[in-house]
This record gives structure tokens, C-alpha cells and sequence, in this order.
């Protein structure tokens, strides 16, 4: 009882602090609460996430502030259709003095990194970057260099139809956890923007107001997070329905469904619970389910996956 | 998918050959080519030309006959234009009815183990229909559940059976059609015609002899139809019914009561043994003492027969019958009648003809055969006598009655069977047991009613084995290409089980159908009370299972979603709540704390420990459920507020 007690201690000041760091990024980008919180659960599942928009709706500024506001590294890439998996991932040079080839690391080590426009690279350096966010670690001339302990990429991608673009091949967006995208902000918020007091603020940076250490023992935290059978039946039984269905091209694999799991625990953890709930798998559902699921012809199976949710029987 | 189930549909049974092959191996081929769907203006041709030819064949009258064969013709024809869902199941249910029909002939049990077959076929047919795939068929899962939805009909069946109310006779007994056909003795008699019977080993009736007492061989003498009239070739009957029967019987003799459990032959005639005391009821005695039935034997008889084991009987004759019994063409046999002069002259007392005649058959070299050369000279008695010498019993009692004819004494043949196989409790008398024999009028002066009929078998002097051990013992070779001694052995026993099964099945009729009833106490046995009690059994049966098996297919809940449901009843008169309940607590909660924020507090209390208790404790303490009842109640205080609120 003491010890459960001591647990929900734990658990409440960590989600004040949570949501502290969510109302302040939410001060920076308006009207978007749903989306800043996934993108901090997957910070703290440890998962990678896709933005999928238009430019100038705040991507940049969404990236800029988590990382202001969890005190980490943050390293921006712009990738264009020129650019060189050495571009990213560093280079190996020779060093006349020491007669020797030393290794100078890319942009990719640092705690958070912007890859902002991803899907103007060519494929052969975004497979370059993709292997190296999915093994948090670097290979190069038969040495590997590990990644920092905490590493976060936040990608950024254009609307496929955009000119110019290499679209992401359905294996590697399954790296990502989730992938969202923000919208336009609503008329009141947007009002905001233009404001004086918002323009004023914008030009200071965050506060930091967690650390890489804080961070790391969160990520602990989440993995510990429990799971009821019932729970986890109904997380069986969404991935199914993504397989079953009938004008979905391919259901999620079992990767997406660990991925799904993750992302609820982290919801959960959020909210200040060590367990979760059915409702934690269904917020994680739609940012899990988005850029894996295609319809049959091509679209996002977005109307689906709602069918989906509602079909569901939680009583 | 429909076509490839329909191969299966094939296999079904029926009975109509000749058109179905074709038929189906037009569907066969028809399948494996995948042809268009044959034209409609082709198939009515086609089912048009069918009903000609059965109109051609069977002629026009709605008859039981014309009828089957049209439901079947069609079944068939139906194959050519099956190719949907439902075709294949028309076709299977058609099925039902054809297997049916054929009780309409008969309610053999052979017939009915192969109908039970039958309807296990079609019923496994309509499964695979159902499961829309071809392999289906020979899946042995799928056979056993085909067997199980027929043992679930079973209880079904017996109760129809014993409660379905009955008529007093079948429907399709009408007077102009028979069962199986006509069989067995047929009241005429011609060289060949009891052979015909010897070559049939089907049962003509069963005899239960009370007390378990069954006579020697050589007494069982079955009597039917007693034939008096003589053209020559052939014995007839002739009416002596109006005559009144009056007879006096052995003194000595035994008597014994039976039970005979007749085969249906499409005729009047009832078999007893000699000599029958009584009628039994339903039936007369005429004054040759054969028992005639008021109706045809459609459906299998039972009566009840008291009978004295004697070779003579008591009985007066008029002159003029004496007269018929003499009678005898002159003209005819002319040898023979100089034979019996020979013997009048040194004996001329009957015993002493009986005998002469008897000493006969016995030294000149007969032969008892059931393969013997045709008679075809007008005098056929003399062609046997001194040529062929070869015969039936058919020939032996017929010339024998003639030759006593010829000395004077008054005799007539007497048909029916004689033996029978002890089959375990009870005697089989086939049809190759027929037989017939003799009888001779003796007068005798001091007794009342002047003389009496002596039974002679001329049968039993040629071949006394047919007498005392049966007919089957003096097969010396194969009848028939089929006939083996095995095969005899099989289907006698075999008869005993199709003995039960007609004491229990089979002859289960109105009055013993209204005794069961009366033992378990309904005393209302009209059709319309019996059609109600059986609509009412039959609706609970119905009931029964729908509740058992709403009773296992019901959600199962545990306490936390008792207490989930709990919940949501509070806002059972918020339909847009109500409604939203299968998408759990997290999504109805916000909703309802939206809709009426006053709620807000205690339903985020009860939100804590619910889900608390749910998805983290999965044995919640006595505390935790105490906990969680305190806000479930605070929260109903507050809904009844919020209820009293909008009264307002």
C-alpha cells in the first residue's frame, strides 16, 4: 500500500512535470496539444517520428522547442537531392600530421536531429540516415560509432506529390513510430501568431526544463509501464483488423505492433499511470497506423482506421 | 464457388436410372468444360418431352405412380439447369422428398437402412453445399458432423413417430393399388405355377405359437384358397360361401392358437392351419375353411388363429356339391380312367382307392422335381401318369384329386404352404414353402353331419423329405443363378430382424398408438389434439434450445465489467450515451463529463479507481472494491441530481 502510494508520488510529479514541458511548447506552437503530446510520448518510447506537411505550418518550430524544452543537442539537417551519405553521416579524412585517417562525425551525432525535408534526398542517402537512426550506431571504415544514449530524429517530408521527391519506401517508413501531420492552426490561434507578445516570445529560446539524464530515466520508466492481458488482447486484436481488412494493401507488421505498445505505455506514462488503459492503444492507434497503412489505391486509410476503432467492443 | 460444390450434388441417391445417367453425365461434362447455361427454350423442350413420355409410359390419372415418377424425372432434369446457391439447394431438398416417396411402396427394413443412408447423403450434400468448397466432401470432419445433425433428428423422428397422428389405413391404400405387387398363392393352380412360388425365398408370413408350442413339420399344413374346378390344366375356386360352414372336428386332436404376422400380397387371402376353429376378426371363413380377408393385404396383418391339428374334418355335403367335387370330363385322360376301373374292381372302397393311387405314385418310378418336363397334350393327368412322371406338388395333388374324381369319391386341391423355418421365436414361412394337396370326401353314414374330408398328400409318399423337414431340404441344386445355400441362411436370418422391426416399427398402427396414449394418460386422441400436443412439444423442444444455447453463446462478464455496465445503466436515458457504450469507459467518460460538467468530479473519481482496479490490480482488494463501490455511489447521487435538475 505504502509502496503503491510512494509509486503514484512518483508517477504525479512526473506527469506535472510532462505536462509543464507540453504547455510550453504549447505556448510556441498553438493549437496543437494532440500533436506535441505524440511526438513527446515517442521521444520518450524512444521511437523516430514523420511529419508529413506543407512547408511553414511550424514543423521546424515544433522540432526547435522539444529540444529547447528537454535540454538536448540539437542538430538540423536540410537534405536536398544532391546530398551524400557522408553528408550525414561524417567522413573519414587524412590527417597529414598523424599520417593516419581520422574520423570527423557527421551531423547525425547529436541528441535530437531535424532531418527536414527528407524525402528530397536520394534514396541511397536516405537509407544512409535510416540504418543509422535504427541502430542508433555508425559504421564506417570497419569502426562503429555509437549514437548518443539519447537519439531522436524528427523527419519532415513533403507531401508526396510535391516535384522532386523520392518517395520513402514502405520498409523504411516502418522505422518511424508514428507520423503525424500538424494542419493549419485554427483562426483564434492563428490570430495569435501575428500578435506582438507571440512575435516577441519567438525570438527567445525555451527554458530547458528536463535533461538528457531525466529523459533517459523516463525512457526506463515507460518500458516498465504495465500491460493487462485484456489490454493487450485489444492491441492483438486492432493489428488483426489492419490485416484483415479488406481494402487495406498490407496490415501492420509485428514491428508496428511492438511499436503500437510502446507508443501506449508512453501515453500512459504521460498521463501519469504505470499501467495502461485501452484508451492509451487507441490515441496511439491513428500516429502508429498512418504512414503504414495504404489503402489499395494509394491513400492514407485514414477513414479505416477510424472503422476500425469503432468496431472495437470494450465493454 | 457454387460450382464447385455442385459435382457433389450428383452422388445423391436416386432411383430413376435411365434419364439420370445421361442427365449427369451432361452436368459432368457440363462442369468440367464449363459450358454456357444451356437455353431455357432447350430445357423446357426437354422437361416437356420428359412428361410425354412418362404420360406415354404410365398413362394419364393422378396415380401414386405417375406421380413419383414426375417429382423424380424432375428432380433429375433440374440438375441441367443448376449453376446457382440455390438451384444446388433445391436440388438436395428435392432429394428428401424422392427418398421419401419410395415408403409410399413399402416400409421394408432393408429399404429403410438404405434410406437412412440416403438421407445421411443428402444431408452430408446440403452441409457441403453450405461450406462452398469442393474437398469438403470427403473431409472426415465433416462426415461426422453430418452424421450429428442426423442423430439430432433422431429424438424428432421417434417423437413424430409414436405422437403423428395416424390414419386407419394409408392413404395410398386405395383399393386399385397394391404394395409390391401381387404375390404368393394366387387362388388358381396350373403345372408351374406353385414352382414359380418355390423359386421365391421372400417371407409370406410368421407365426408366434403360443405357449412356444410349435407342431411337427409334417402338420403344418397352412391352408389358403381350396380350388374345385378343373378345365383340364388349370384349378380355380368356386364360390361355396353362401353355403353355411358346418363342421364338427376330431375329438382327439390337439388344439393350438397362434399368431401369424402376414406379408402384404395384394390379395384377400389368410392362411391357417388345418383345420381353422374360428374366423379371426376382419376375416371370414368360407365353408372349404380358408380364411378370406375383408380387404386387400396392403400393409402387413396380424391376426390371431386357433386351429385343430387334425387331418380330417367333420362336414355335411349338399348333393349339388357333391355333384361339382365329382366332376371331370369323360372325354379326357381316358387312360387313367381305365387305371381307376382296374383298382374299382378289386377294391373299390375309398381307403382302398387312396391307397391304390398313393401305392401308385410311390412304385411307378415318380420323381419330385422342381424342373419338370412341360405338359403340353390335351390329357394332361394321363401324359404324367404314364409319361413324364416327373412333377411338383402341383401335379401330384392335381392329378390325384382327378383320379379320385374318376373313382367317385368327391376331392378338391387345397393350396397354401406347408412347413416353415423355426426362425429363433418364431416359425418363417416363405414363399417357397407353397404347397398343395389333396382332400378327399369320405362318407360316413353314422355320423351326424354324414362324412368327412380326409387330407391326402400325395406329395409326401414321392418325397417324404419336403414333408417332414421342409422345403428347403430338397434343393438339390442352385434354383437360380443367385440361390446359395449361405444366402438362404443370411436372409432367414436376416427375416428376424425384419420380424422385430415390423413388431415394433412397422405395425405400429392407430390402436397401438392409442394404447401408448392411454398408459400415458391423454385421453383426447383426435387428430386435431394430437396435431396441437405435437405443434406444442415441438415448440418447447424449440425453445429449450434456443434458451440453452442463448444461455452458452451469452457474454460472459466479470465483476469489473459488471461494474462497467453499472455505469453506463445510469445513463440509460441518454440514448447518444447509452449507445456509445461498446467503445469503453474512456471514450463514453469524456462525453458525458462534457455534456453535463457538474458530473465532472465524481465520474474522474470513479475513472481512477475503475480503471485502476482493471487494468492493474487483477485481484483488487476488499479496500479497492469498497473504494470503487463509495464513488459508484457518490456518482449515482450526482446523476440523480443532475436527473432532478432537468425535471425541472
Amino acid at each position: 500500500m505504502k509502496k503503491n502510494q510512494q509509486a503514484s508520488m512518483k508517477t504525479s510529479r512526473h506527469k506535472q512535470q510532462i505536462s509543464d514541458i507540453v504547455d510550453c511548447v504549447g505556448e510556441r506552437i498553438l493549437d496543437k496539444e494532440t500533436a506535441i503530446r505524440q511526438v513527446i510520448a515517442a521521444l520518450l518510447a524512444g521511437g523516430h517520428v514523420l511529419l508529413e506537411d506543407r512547408p511553414g505550418l511550424g514543423k521546424t518550430t515544433l522540432a526547435a522547442s522539444i529540444a529547447q524544452v528537454f535540454g538536448l543537442d540539437y542538430n538540423r539537417i536540410q537534405l536536398t537531392s544532391d546530398m551524400m551519405p557522408s553528408d550525414v553521416l561524417g567522413v573519414s579524412i587524412y590527417n597529414t600530421e598523424t599520417q593516419q585517417f581520422s574520423y570527423h562525425k557527421g551531423p547525425i551525432f547529436t541528441q535530437f536531429l531535424l532531418a527536414d525535408e527528407l524525402n528530397r534526398a536520394t534514396p541511397k542517402t536516405q537509407s544512409a540516415l535510416l540504418e543509422a537512426m535504427a541502430e542508433s550506431q555508425v559504421s564506417m571504415d570497419g569502426k562503429t560509432y555509437p549514437m548518443e544514449d539519447v537519439f531522436f530524429v524528427m523527419a519532415t517530408q513533403n507531401p508526396i506529390d510535391d516535384s522532386g521527391t523520392y518517395a520513402l519506401p514502405h520498409s523504411q517508413l516502418d522505422r518511424f513510430l508514428i507520423s503525424l501531420s500538424l494542419g493549419y492552426p485554427n483562426e483564434a490561434s492563428e490570430r495569435q501568431i501575428y500578435s506582438a507578445a507571440y512575435l516577441k516570445s519567438m525570438k527567445q529560446s525555451l527554458p530547458a526544463l528536463s535533461n538528457a539524464e531525466q529523459l533517459l530515466i523516463w525512457q526506463q520508466a515507460v518500458t516498465e509501464v504495465h500491460a493487462a492481458d485484456e489490454v493487450l488482447d485489444y492491441l492483438q486484436w486492432l493489428v488483426t483488423q489492419s490485416r484483415k481488412h479488406p481494402h487495406i494493401q498490407q496490415g501492420l507488421s509485428p514491428r508496428a505492433g511492438l511499436g503500437l505498445f510502446r507508443m501506449a505505455q508512453s501515453l500512459a506514462f504521460m498521463d501519469g499511470r504505470d499501467f495502461i488503459t485501452p484508451d492509451d492503444v487507441t490515441k496511439g492507434f491513428y500516429p502508429v497506423c498512418r504512414h503504414r497503412l495504404l489503402t489499395d489505391d494509394g491513400r492514407l486509410a485514414d477513414e479505416y482506421i477510424e472503422d476500425m476503432l469503432d468496431s472495437a467492443n470494450l465493454v | 464457388m457454387v460450382v464447385a460444390v455442385l459435382p457433389q450434388v450428383y452422388r445423391l441417391p436416386l432411383w430413376f436410372v435411365p434419364m439420370m445417367t445421361v442427365v449427369v453425365a451432361y452436368r459432368f461434362y457440363v462442369q468440367v468444360n464449363h459450358i454456357k447455361k444451356a437455353y431455357n427454350l432447350v430445357l423446357i423442350m426437354v422437361a416437356v418431352a420428359a412428361l410425354l413420355l412418362i404420360v406415354y409410359s404410365q398413362g394419364f390419372g393422378l396415380s401414386r405412380e405417375i406421380s413419383v415418377t414426375i417429382l423424380i424425372t424432375m428432380t433429375v432434369l433440374k440438375l441441367l439447369e443448376t449453376y446457382k446457391m440455390r438451384d444446388a439447394l433445391l436440388v438436395v431438398m428435392l432429394c428428401y422428398f424422392v427418398a421419401m416417396t419410395r415408403f409410399l411402396y413399402s416400409q421394408d427394413l432393408v429399404l429403410v437402412a438404405y434410406l437412412l443412408l440416403s438421407a445421411w447423403v443428402t444431408t452430408h450434400a446440403l452441409a457441403v453445399v453450405n461450406y462452398q468448397h469442393g474437398d469438403a466432401w470427403f473431409e472426415s470432419g465433416h462426415i461426422k458432423s453430418s452424421v450429428g445433425w442426423l442423430l439430432l433428428a433422431l429424438p424428432f423422428a421417434v417423437l413424430f413417430f409414436l405422437a403423428f397422428p395416424r390414419l386407419g389405413s394409408p392413404i395410398w391404400g386405395s383399393p386399385d393399388i397394391f404394395g409390391e405387387g401381387k404375390t404368393g398363392i394366387s387362388g388358381e393352380m396350373s403345372p408351374g405355377s406353385i414352382i414359380e412360388l418355390f423359386m421365391d425365398d421372400s417371407p409370406a408370413f410368421r407365426v408366434t405359437f403360443e405357449d412356444g408350442e410349435q407342431p411337427d413339420n409334417n402338420q403344418l399344413y397352412w391352408r389358403g384358397p381350396v380350388l374345385t374346378e378343373f378345365d383340364g390344366r388349370t384349378w380355380s375356386q368356386f364360390d361355396f360361401n353362401r353355403q353355411r360352414r358346418v363342421v364338427a372336428f376330431d375329438q382327439q386332436a390337439k388344439q393350438i392358437s397362434y399368431q401369424i404376422e402376414m406379408e402384404p400380397n395384394g390379395r384377400r387371402f389368410m392362411f391357417g392351419l388345418d383345420y381353422i376353429v374360428q374366423s379371426p376378426t376382419g376375416a371370414s371363413l368360407s365353408s372349404a375353411s380358408s380364411l378370406t380377408s375383408m380387404t386387400v393385404i396392403n400393409q402387413l396383418k396380424h391376426y390371431q388363429v386357433k386351429s385343430v391339428l387334425s387331418d380330417r374334418l367333420y362336414q355335411n355335403m349338399s348333393s349339388y356339391q357333391r355333384n361339382r367335387l365329382l366332376d371331370f370330363s369323360d372325354n379326357q385322360n381316358v387312360q387313367t380312367q381305365l387305371l381307376i376301373s382296374q383298382w374299382q374292381a378289386i377294391d373299390s372302397s375309398p381307403y382302398g382307392i387312396i391307397n391304390k393311387a398313393l401305392a401308385w405314385f410311390q412304385t411307378e418310378g415318380f420323381l419330385y422335381s422342381y424342373s419338370p418336363p412341360p405338359l403340353d397334350s390335351d390329357d394332361v393327368i394321363d401324359e404324367f401318369i404314364y409319361d413324364s412322371k416327373r412333377g411338383f406338388c402341383e401335379h401330384f395333388a392335381s392329378s390325384f384329386v382327378v383320379m379320385m374324381r374318376m373313382a367317385g369319391l368327391p376331392a378338391r386341391v387345397v393350396t397354401g404352404y406347408q412347413g416353415g423355418v423355426d426362425n429363433g421365436d418364431y416359425l418363417l414361412v416363405k414363399q417357397s414353402d407353397a404347397h398343395a394337396w389333396a382332400e378327399v370326401y369320405i362318407d360316413e353314414p353314422d355320423h351326424e353331419l354324414g362324412g368327412y374330408w380326409q387330407r391326402v398328400d400325395p406329395t409326401s409318399v414321392v418325397s417324404p423329405e419336403r414333408l417332414f423337414q421342409g422345403s428347403g431340404n430338397i434343393i438339390e441344386q442352385r434354383r437360380t443363378i443367385m440361390d446359395f445355400p449361405w444366402l438362404r441362411q443370411a436372409r432367414e436370418n436376416m427375416d428376424k430382424y425384419r420380424f422385430r422391426w415390423n413388431k415394433w416399427v412397422r405395425d405400429f398402427n392407430v390402436s397401438k398408438q392409442q394404447a401408448l396414449f392411454d398408459a400415458i394418460g391423454i385421453k383426447h386422441r383426435e387428430g386435431k389434439d394430437l396435431a396441437i400436443m405435437l405443434l406444442t412439444i415441438l415448440g418447447l423442444t424449440g425453445v429449450v434450445i434456443f434458451s440453452w444455447l442463448w444461455w452458452r453463446l451469452r457474454p460472459r462478464y466479470t465483476d469489473i465489467q459488471q461494474w462497467y455496465l453499472r455505469f453506463m445503466r445510469l445513463f440509460k436515458k441518454d440514448p447518444e450515451i447509452f449507445q456509445m457504450r461498446h467503445l469503453g469507459f474512456e471514450a463514453v467518460a469524456p462525453k458525458i463529463m462534457t455534456r453535463y460538467p457538474s458530473l465532472s468530479e465524481p465520474i474522474e473519481q470513479f475513472k481512477q479507481s475503475y480503471l485502476r482496479i482493471r487494468y492493474r490490480n487483477e485481484h483488487p482488494t476488499a479496500a479497492d472494491q469498497r473504494r470503487l463501490q463509495h464513488y459508484f455511489q457518490a456518482l449515482k447521487k450526482a446523476v440523480n441530481n443532475v436527473d432532478k435538475a432537468s425535471s425541472k
